[in-house]
């Protein structure tokens, strides 16, 4: 029997003109998105894949009077064409500086190249599911159980000696099996363009992924197929059910998730701003230990060539060979006590942004808690879980980010070649040229001005001395240890993914027996 | 005819479920939106007087000492937090504060100030991507209403049999949807309105707004638009609802178009700012491309550069040339940043040509217009930093110049002496807003083309429902 009712109710949503429509609607716009996403993936590839070789190139021939910059570039996920989370905004590489060491707390480029552009909102696969799909779900729900009321074959049905649970079941059945039909149908398609489009592989975790997300999705939609068959069979007519769960559609997937959002980013904002405070204590801290730092230093009697416009040359800062010998080491000692209290900084700063960053995650968690009371929200951030795009991935990548700095600092230290001692390495004798030209400005006692804790050069030959360019010698690093990015197989997503997943079966539980009770106690000589 | 005709349809719709529900949900929306919006404000507000009182602090240094100071100097252009972003705020929150000003200029003389620091790592929520302001409620909420209350306007008589006998007097066809389209669209423009006015009182009260004549101008254009906005809509269903014989069908086709206007095409418009913004460099590598630009300047000039030692007149001249060159390095720099900058508004310019596609886009483009917020705030705010940096360079050379009168000028440390200025002469800067001609001015083409839609709407529906057959 459940089987004959189940074939009538699929028969007859499948070929409703509404099902179709929606249907339509939902291939035609997540191929648009597919199509737009995919590219916009693409384009994010071809730009990792390019700085990925530039940067390993760089690393062989670093010039030996310059200050190296080391970029690590994310990796784009294809399941971001899906699911794009935080991935297009988020920033495309970090960058670890050594003259200016500081850890970095977020990344750089991506869609953010253009500031402007954070005031678009964006549509991926997860939000058509979301907008298209719950209404899709509604509409064949709304009047499963008031419209066989108001056409007085529901009546008819329970006269027959067939369970009420049977009826519910084959109603939520047939509606779900539809759904997923649709939905499935979605997928393929997006998929499909994917698999066709050039330069795209398709590889066992964006399937495994894909899977999650659908099986997520099924598991979201069956929630609005359940609500819809409560209020239906709680309401007398159909368009009174209707309105009632349009109301709820546009409340809750709109108005409360925009709401909530607003009042705890105002919350995020006043955490944000004690740490403005301390950063600037901690900024002026650092310059009072800096001056301490420097005065300690014994100063040797010496003259050095320096030129602010000279500094800015070779896109960093270079120091030109023709100086003293003494003003060198001077310079080595200034910067090793220098690095040490950079790296203890850095650090620090670091300290104050992640324990603000935890006060925000913490704030956000409880957002999301309460964001998980709406199934629309609890579906995307189980989807950002589980496809490893969403803010807390970005977490994991940036504390993963501190680890590998770290690793980089040793390293350099190994290879004495931290900050500013970069300079140095150069070839251990100076050239003829190079001791004629010391000689001369050492004879020429005009030109030596004091500036700061040391003599400065500039007199007769100092633009001599400031248009020579060394021949420049060349560091490896190739065997600098590579940055490993943190990577969750799909079992780990899915496991830290579960506790939402839990709250939409929840959902789906409650929904069930509240929509089963309703039917049970419902009277059909009442509505006579 | 016409009258009674729409003293009907309000009858029945002040009268009926539906439209209780929606009013009581608008006007709920609002007050809870404002209540939102207050905190919000306060907040931001207390961040502009924290840049000011910067500002000041830097220019009062500057003042005691003006040549020893001036590299230390750096002023912020920030977007002032406006009361009038409680009708749109269109996302002033997420773009860059403002600029920030170097009279130095070094490394530039104006360049972005980054969202506050602290949240930049937190900023990128995934939530739906809306700020919660009134033209949101408008556009999402009450043209959902919209079409919630018209989509079965003609369905429903044509199935209880009604229309037939409505037809049969001598109504005129016009008369029928003028009425429907005229008692709906009342049943939704109260509820605004008395929101939009409770919200006024009640920002007042909480010290919010001033009762100024401008606020409530906008406020009014606000409304207006708004109600054309809402028309579309509510056109929309009505139109929906003559092309088919079922409510069902009209309903579903109407939501389907509503999705698809208010949510999906603004949406696709947000992806196509993404790819087009790929051909732009990071701002790490403006700043790279502008230091070159620079330092190719620099080079022309080392070559000229006299020695420093040497008679007095020789030293001039070398201050002379040393201040062109640094004039024509800081233009360089400045000129690859502001093309940047330039490119960075047109990308956002040519996805608002998307955007003729949805009336709620437009929209949203002329309440954001009328609240002189968002990127149009910024972009003026770009224009008035460029007229104060003339006018700081002029004050400067006319007041504290140690160059001969008539030679060139550029302000740096060289050029200018160090006695001490007073404080309250210098040119200060401070957004002042946009003024309420400029807002029209820039809210005027997409709200006649808001209107065209609608005409020509209503002309679609009185055509098809002149011509279509009730039998």
């Amino acid at each position: 029997m459940i089987r004959a009712l189940l074939k009538k109710e699929l028969l007859s949503n499948m070929l409703s003109f509404k099902f179709i429509a929606c249907l339509l609607v939902a291939i035609l716009v997540s191929l648009q998105s597919t199509a737009l996403l995919s590219r916009d993936y693409l384009d994010r590839l071809r730009e990792y894949d390019k700085g990925n070789a530039q940067f390993a190139d760089e690393l062989t021939r670093i010039p030996v009077f310059s200050c190296l910059n080391i970029k690590i570039f994310k990796k784009p996920s294809t399941i971001s064409i899906f699911v794009s989370g935080t991935e297009r905004e988020s920033g495309s590489f970090a960058q670890i500086s050594l003259a200016n060491p500081s850890i970095p707390t977020s990344l750089e480029g991506g869609v953010l190249k253009n500031e402007l552009s954070v005031i678009f909102p964006k549509a991926d696969v997860a939000h058509i599911i979301i907008i298209v799909f719950s209404l899709l779900a509604i509409l064949l729900s709304y009047n499963s159980v008031s419209g066989e009321k108001e056409n007085g074959t529901l009546s008819l049905m329970l006269s027959h000696s067939l369970p009420r649970y049977k009826i519910l079941l084959s109603k939520y059945l047939g509606a779900l099996v539809s759904i997923v039909v649709a939905l499935a149908l979605q997928f393929i398609f997006s998929t499909l363009f994917i698999f066709f489009s050039k330069d795209m592989a398709i590889d066992g975790t964006f399937l495994k992924s894909l899977g999650l997300i659908f099986a997520t999705s099924s598991l979201y939609l069956s929630c609005f197929l359940f609500l819809g068959i409560l209020v239906s069979s709680l309401t007398k007519r159909a368009f009174t059910s209707l309105l009632i769960l349009l109301g709820y559609y546009i409340l809750f997937i709109f108005i409360i998730p925009a709401a909530l959002k607003s009042s705890f980013d105002d919350r995020i904002f006043r955490s944000a701003r004690s740490y403005d405070m301390n950063i600037e204590k901690l900024a002026a801290e650092k310059d009072r230990d800096e001056s301490n730092l420097y005065r300690d230093i014994p100063q040797v009697k010496t003259w050095s060539l320096r030129d602010v416009n000279n500094m800015r040359l070779y896109g960093g800062l270079i120091f030109s060979r023709v100086n003293p010998r003494e003003a060198l080491d001077n310079q080595a000692r200034m910067t090793e006590a220098g690095t040490k209290l950079e790296r203890d900084y850095a650090e620090k700063i670091y300290g104050l942004r992640s324990a603000d960053m935890r006060s925000s995650v913490s704030l956000r968690q409880r957002m999301n808690r309460l964001l998980a009371l709406v199934p629309s929200s609890s579906y995307l951030l189980a989807v950002e879980l589980m496809s490893d795009t969403g803010n807390d991935s970005m977490t994991r990548y940036l504390e993963r980010l501190h680890i590998y700095w770290r690793q980089v600092m040793s390293y350099l230290e190994g290879r004495n070649a931290f900050g500013f001692r970069f300079f140095f390495p150069g070839p251990p004798d100076l050239t003829l040229y190079e001791k004629e030209l010391v000689a001369k400005i050492n004879e020429d006692k005009a030109g030596l001005l004091p500036r700061g804790r040391m003599l400065s050069y500039v007199g007769k030959y100092s633009h001599e001395a400031q248009n020579y360019r060394p021949q420049l010698e060349h560091l490896d690093l190739s065997d600098m240890p590579a940055f490993v990015p943190p990577a969750l197989k799909a079992g780990d997503r899915l496991v830290i993914a579960l506790p939402v997943i839990t709250v939409l079966l929840g959902y789906n539980f409650v929904l069930f027996m509240a929509a089963y009770f309703s039917l049970q106690r419902y009277d059909p000589r009442r509505d006579s | 005819m016409l009258a009674e005709l729409i003293k009907k349809e309000l009858q029945e719709d002040v009268q009926s479920y539906r439209v209780f529900l929606s009013s009581l949900i608008v006007f709920l929306s609002i007050l809870a939106f404002s209540a939102i919006f207050v905190g919000h404000y306060q907040l931001r507000r207390g961040y502009h007087e924290r840049y000011l009182a910067a500002n000041n602090r830097n220019l009062q240094a500057f003042a005691a000492s003006p040549s020893s100071a001036l590299n230390d100097v750096s002023l912020f252009l920030v977007m002032r937090p406006e009361p009038e972003s409680f009708l749109s705020d269109s996302h002033e929150d997420d773009l860059p504060r403002g600029f920030l000003y170097s009279p130095s200029g070094w490394p530039f003389r104006v360049n972005f100030i980054s969202r506050a620091a602290g949240i930049e790592g937190t900023a990128n929520d995934s939530e739906l991507g809306f700020s919660p302001d009134l033209s949101f409620l408008v556009q999402v909420l009450m043209s959902f209403l919209a079409v919630a209350l018209s989509f079965n306007a003609v369905t429903k008589e044509k199935e209880d049999g009604t229309l037939g006998l409505i037809l049969s007097y001598s109504t005129k066809r016009a008369y029928f949807i003028l009425a429907k389209f005229t008692s709906i669209l009342c049943s939704l423009g109260l509820p605004l309105a008395l929101g939009l006015l409770s919200g006024y009182i009640f920002l007042n009260l909480s010290g919010v707004f001033l009762l100024s004549a401008e606020a409530l101008i906008s406020m009014l254009i606000f409304f207006l638009v708004s109600i054309i906005y809402i028309a579309f809509f509510v056109l929309l269903g009505i139109f929906c609802s003559t092309l088919y014989q079922s409510s069902d069908k009209s309903l579903v086709m109407s939501l389907l178009l509503w999705i698809l206007i208010v949510l999906i095409i603004p949406r696709s418009a947000g992806m196509l700012s993404g790819i087009k913004n790929l051909g732009l460099p990071t701002s790490q590598e403006i700043k790279q491309l502008a230091d070159r630009a620079a330092n190719e300047t620099a080079q022309r000039f080392e070559r000229l550069l006299p020695p420093n030692s040497g008679t007095d007149i020789q030293k001039s001249r070398r201050l002379e040339l040393l201040m062109k060159m640094w004039h024509e390095e800081d233009k360089a720099r400045q000129d690859v940043l502001d093309s940047y900058l330039q490119k960075k508004f047109a990308s956002m310019e040519s996805i608002k040509k998307i955007h003729i596609f949805s009336p709620a886009s437009l929209y949203e483009h002329s309440a954001s217009s009328i609240a002189g917020t968002g990127l149009f705030h910024l972009r003026t705010l770009w224009t008035s930093v460029r007229r104060y940096n003339d006018d700081f360079t002029l004050f400067m050379q006319k007041e504290n110049s140690t160059l001969e009168p008539g030679s060139f000028f550029y302000l740096c440390s060289e050029s200018i002496s160090d006695e001490p200025l007073d404080f309250s002469s210098l040119p200060k800067l401070e957004d002042s807003g946009i003024p309420p001609g400029g807002r029209l001015r820039e809210t005027l083409p997409s709200f006649s083309i808001l209107i065209i839609y609608c005409l020509f709407l209503f002309t679609a529906v009185l055509f098809r429902f002149k011509t279509c057959d009730i039998r």
